[in-house]
C-alpha cells in the first residue's frame, strides 16, 4: 500500500507501470482497477482555468490511509496506491486483485468511500 | 493551557486568520473553542470540524494541547 500526496504534476500511467514493475504485480492479478480523475475546465456553468486543492497536512495522509485500510480488510486485495495531487488536481487510484469480475465494484466503492469521507 | 485552531479554506478567509491558540477550560467543546477563537461569530450552516486530525462532531469535549480544525464541506466529483 503506498498513498502520496504530489505537489507537482506527474503522468498517471507511467507512476501506474513503475509500481507496478516495483511491486512484482504483472502477472499475478488478474485485474487493475484504476482511476484518474483530471481537472474539468467547467464548474456549475463557468468556464474554469484552474482550481487549487487546499488539504489539511497530516490528516488528509491519514484518512486516506484509513478508506484503504478498511478496503484491504473488506477484500483480498494484491495492493492498493493512491496519488493524490494537491493543488491542480490529478487523482490516481489503483486496486490490484486476482479477480477481474469484483474489481468494478471495489474500485467504485473506493471512490464514494473517498467522497463521503470528505463531505 | 491551549489548545491550537486551523481555519481552512473560506472558512479561514471569513475568519481572516489560518491558525491560532485558545486558552483550554476544562469541559471545553468544539463549539466552545469556535466561539472563543472567532470572538463569537455566527458558526456557518455547514461546516466539518476535526480534533487532532480526525472527524468530530462539534459536541466533542477536548483536552488541553488538542488541535482543532474547521473546514467547509466538501463537494465535487
Amino acid at each position: 500500500m503506498r498513498i502520496e500526496l504530489r505537489t507537482q504534476a506527474f503522468h498517471p500511467w507511467t507512476e501506474l507501470e513503475v509500481h507496478e514493475e516495483r511491486m512484482s504485480l504483472s502477472g499475478s492479478c488478474g485485474a487493475a482497477a484504476i482511476f484518474v480523475g483530471t481537472m474539468r475546465d467547467f464548474n456549475e456553468g463557468e468556464n474554469i482555468q484552474g482550481m487549487f486543492l487546499e488539504h489539511y497536512p497530516g490528516m488528509t495522509e491519514t484518512q486516506l490511509r484509513q478508506i484503504c485500510e478498511e478496503a484491504a480488510g473488506r477484500w483480498s486485495l494484491l495492493d492498493i496506491l493512491v496519488l493524490h495531487r494537491v493543488g491542480e488536481i490529478r487523482v490516481v487510484y489503483s486496486i490490484s486483485d486476482r479477480s477481474r469480475l469484483v474489481i468494478v465494484e471495489r474500485i467504485s466503492w473506493r471512490g464514494q468511500q473517498t467522497y463521503e469521507r470528505l463531505r | 493551557m491551549a489548545v491550537t485552531v486551523k481555519f481552512f479554506a473560506n472558512l479561514r478567509e471569513s475568519v481572516g486568520i489560518s491558525a491560532t491558540t485558545v486558552e483550554y477550560v476544562p469541559d471545553m467543546r468544539i463549539t466552545d473553542v469556535w466561539k472563543v477563537a472567532t470572538n463569537n461569530r455566527e458558526r456557518p450552516p455547514a461546516m466539518l470540524t476535526a480534533v487532532n486530525m480526525e472527524y468530530a462532531k462539534e459536541d466533542v469535549p477536548i483536552r488541553d494541547n488538542d488541535e482543532v480544525a474547521f473546514f467547509p464541506m466538501v463537494s465535487g466529483g
